[in-house]
């Protein structure tokens, strides 16, 4: 075979995979939106779950909406926190490398083990209980070091002249940070901010462990009271319901779940493009 | 004035110290509640059955591995032919929409693909090709899709990285364009591939709901032997098993060393992907 | 001045977030402040009979649908009560129960003597009583035909029988699930019908009644079992020495399967706790434990 055909075959086979890869997630996205668009209405949307395969997610939907903004309240400053450190203050010694080493170690950790880690310690050593509280904290785990990797790469990427012109101008270092260096790198601490988010609007290991059950019939009105959350909601339908209802709300609330998850993403992405654009100016 | 300064500077450091803070906590209580269970029969026994307290774990050890592995690979099939169009072909604005759709899709909620894995996948696997539906076969495919996004993304990065200049004096030479990437490309971005590799086996290791909801989770797991069997993962276990333990019983203890067992095999990785991107970098 | 501008810019951005976010929390723990003070005004008014405050309860799998209703109906009665319901299992009912997890546990199986002797001062109530029943796809050719002693049940779901041939049906593997370690279910089901065998290895293990159900109605050669109050017309039941698994045939004696479902707080019942005990053990909530397939206490 003359390595002209042979390289033809070898771009059509290179396609394929690339059809392939690219098929996936729209097949998904379509068969969510099909299948789930039906049962989606005001009074499913706002009604409390009944007997396990009837009624609505608005319990769930609230339930997950204040999972996450706890878990943002204590993940976000923290970790833009960190993030400043690391790239801003931190010597280039073993105690940097190390703190670094296990931000990414964090990073990896299965959300089983966090989940574990978080019902052994903040709900039974902690007496947190099953709670928003401890199921919030334990979120927050998960996103931390995902938003210092996004805020850290933002902040490095911010021009060094800028720093040294403020520096120059008699501002003090933290001034500096403050008035020129976070501005700066703002689009891409938001993007990451927002990136966490969306992984911790759809985490389900972790809420099964620490958060409640997944079906409670109230929004939860303290930090202490156990929550339902749409990723528990929908496993829960997924894996036992029988009847048409039951696997009916599960897409349902799959679907309210991916537009939740898709519009924190896409506005990561605007935010992002909108502070660029202004930057241009 | 300075006083303020270096106090900010603190503060800074501690939260910046909180994130190693949790991996201690999150070591010490695992060590402390699985440290009981584990042993060297804990690794190597043969036999699951919590209720007369037998915690082998090798057949669950082996069907993660098995479940990752075929996963990785498939993976790999698609993501780098994908990532080497994207970084050689694609127009700029191809490559635009699909990379910034990859970075969304990274983060799409693995209950809905368990979901589909357990409406579409099993009962296709069982009408065509045989089995109960729930197998490793369906594990690879779920898991599959779940870390093809970041393969994608990070393999473009490092095949973008290969300088210009390679390609340049590959194709002076008269080599084809398809001879400069398998020849010059992709060997000179093997070790990004190869860090991408081992971010994905950590990944795929540590996934919990979409693969416990389509591997079928035998009562008493076996080393399997064929891609129709059912099988285990360490993550699925634990999902199972946990809220039924008895709390306090070598079965909850058992339950926190297969915790270990997974700290330890993520750790390890994120060993060896920095020692790779570290080895990248020089 | 376009830098000033940039800074406004991202103070109001920061402001916009802090407000939100500050929105959203402030819901539940305003709410929470103008439930506390009914609560304290309605106890200082000397109402103390009238129940309010939150109530937890997890536990069993098996007593959740009664729970679950029986909370919805007791919190339309009595508007200033929030009563979660989870699942969880038995074990994790006593155990959360004991250590003050959760307010009520529940749990499907009688308490084990080791968990007495960790949570001594566990105070026990009977709510209803229940079966196990063996369930099989309704497009079985066996389904509502199938009869078995409970010794060829135990083969099947220990493999020692592995194809509906040899129960007369189609020449296929039979695909048994079963519940996993620790649920009440499981523990019933191994006291009457395995005895000391082992569950067949191949089985799968679903962890709740209803992923049971779920599999067997989706799996023509599936069987599995699940607690009476599960049964219904998207499985077949099976018959256990030609008795078929119906409330009465319980009641009387004559199908052999038969357990008490129990609920447990830790100590003597607080004011809440014991009215929503005595609410499920009262006529409205046994007439509810009646609609949902499972037996009353009386």
């Amino acid at each position: 075979m003359n390595p002209v055909s042979r390289e033809k075959i070898m771009k059509r086979l290179l396609l394929i995979a690339v059809a392939l890869s690219l098929i996936i997630l729209p097949v998904i996205l379509i068969w969510v939106g099909y299948n789930g668009s039906g049962i989606i209405s005001i009074e499913f949307l706002t009604s409390r779950p009944r007997l396990f395969e009837y009624g609505g997610i608005y319990p769930q939907i609230m339930g997950s909406v204040y999972l996450v903004s706890l878990c943002t309240l204590f993940g976000a400053p923290l970790g833009i926190a960190s993030a400043i450190y690391l790239a801003e203050y931190a010597p280039d010694n073993r105690i940097t490398q190390s703190v670094r080493f296990f931000t990414e170690t964090l990073a990896g950790m299965p959300s089983i083990v966090i989940g574990l880690f978080g019902l052994e310690f903040l709900v039974f050593y902690l007496q947190l209980k099953t709670s928003l509280l401890a199921g919030a904290i334990s979120l927050s785990f998960m996103m931390l070091p995902w938003t210092i990797r996004a805020s850290e790469e933002a902040i490095k990427t911010v021009p060094q002249e800028y720093r040294a012109a403020s520096l120059a101008l008699g501002a003090t270092k933290w001034q500096t940070i403050v008035n020129v260096v976070i501005p700066a790198a703002m689009p891409g601490i938001l993007t990451g901010v927002l990136l966490g988010v969306g992984k911790a609007v759809g985490e389900t290991a972790v809420v099964w462990l620490t958060a409640g059950s997944g079906l409670e019939a109230f929004v939860p009105r303290s930090l202490s009271s156990p929550t339902g959350s749409l990723p528990m909601y929908i496993y829960l339908l997924a894996t036992q319901a029988h009847t048409v209802e039951g696997v009916q709300r599960a897409y349902g609330a799959s679907l309210v779940l991916l537009i939740m998850f898709l519009g924190v993403s896409v506005s990561a992405l605007m935010a992002r493009n909108y502070y660029l654009r202004r930057l241009g100016n | 004035m300075m006083k303020l300064e270096s106090l900010i500077e603190k503060a800074l450091f501690l939260s910046a110290s909180f994130s190693a803070l949790i991996v201690f906590l999150i070591t010490f209580f695992l060590i402390r509640e699985g440290v009981p269970a584990l042993s060297l029969n804990f690794l190597t026994g043969l036999e699951w059955r919590p209720g007369q307290e037998f915690f082998g774990t090798l057949p669950t050890i082996i069907g993660t591995l098995w479940v990752v592995i075929g996963a990785v690979f498939i993976a790999l099939l698609i993501g780098v032919p994908t990532a080497i169009y994207l970084s050689e072909f694609a127009p700029f604005w191809v490559r635009n929409i699909i990379k910034s759709s990859v970075e969304v899709i990274v983060g799409i909620p693995s209950v809905v693909i368990g979901f589909f894995g357990l409406m579409i996948l099993v009962p296709f696997i069982r009408n065509t090709i045989g089995g109960r539906g729930e197998s490793i076969l369906a594990g690879w495919i779920v898991l599959a899709i779940m870390i093809l996004p970041n393969l994608i993304s990070l393999t473009e990065d490092s095949l973008r990285a290969v300088p210009k200049s390679y390609r340049e004096a590959s194709l002076a030479l008269g080599a084809t364009q398809w001879q400069t990437i398998t020849k010059v490309i992709v060997p000179a971005a093997s070790s990004g591939i190869r860090a991408a590799i081992v971010l994905g086996v950590g990944r795929a290791i540590g996934e919990t709901m979409a693969v416990l909801m389509v591997i079928g989770n035998p009562e008493t797991p076996w080393i399997p032997t064929s891609i129709l069997d059912m099988t285990r993962t360490l993550t699925s276990t634990i999902a199972i098993e946990f809220s039924y333990a008895e709390w306090g019983s070598p079965h909850q203890h058992a339950l926190f060393a297969i915790g270990v067992v997974l700290f330890l095999l993520v750790t390890a990785l994120n060993f060896v992907a920095t020692f790779v991107i570290r080895r990248n970098k020089n | 001045m376009r830098s000033r501008r940039r800074k406004k810019q991202t103070t109001y951005l920061f402001l916009g977030i802090g407000v939100i976010i500050g929105l959203l929390l402030a819901g539940p723990l305003r709410y929470n402040g103008v439930i506390n003070d009914l609560r304290d005004q309605i106890t200082s008014g000397g109402g103390d009979t009238i129940p309010t405050g939150d109530l937890t309860v997890a536990g069993s799998s098996t007593l959740l649908p009664i729970t679950q209703e029986c909370a919805n109906l007791f919190m339309e009665k009595h508007p200033f009560t929030y009563i979660s319901v989870a699942g969880g299992g038995s074990g994790h009912g006593i155990k959360s129960a004991g250590s003050g997890e959760v307010d009520i546990g529940q749990s499907s199986r009688n308490i084990k003597d080791s968990e007495l002797l960790r949570y001594p001062d566990l105070v026990i109530f009977s709510i209803g009583k229940d079966s196990v029943a063996v369930i099989i796809n309704s497009d079985n050719p066996l389904a509502g035909s199938l009869d078995l002693s409970l010794e060829e049940l135990g083969e099947v779901f220990s493999g020692e029988i592995t194809n509906w041939k040899d129960l007369g049906g189609e020449d296929h593997e039979i695909e048994v699930y079963t519940r996993e370690e620790g649920s009440g279910t499981r523990e019933v089901f191994t006291q009457y019908v395995l005895g000391d065998k082992n569950y067949v290895s191949t089985a799968s293990v679903k962890p709740s009644n209803g992923e049971m159900r779920a599999s067997v109605a989706n799996n023509k050669y599936g069987i599995a079992y699940v607690s009476l109050g599960y049964v219904d017309e998207a499985v077949s039941a099976v018959l256990i020495d030609g008795v078929e698994a119906t409330v009465e045939n319980v009641q009387n004696g004559a199908y052999p399967i038969t357990r008490i479902l129990w609920m447990f707080t830790k100590g003597m019942p607080n004011n809440l706790e014991s009215s929503f005990i005595l609410f499920i053990q009262g006529p409205e909530g046994q007439k509810v434990v009646e609609e949902l397939g499972y037996i009353p206490i009386y």
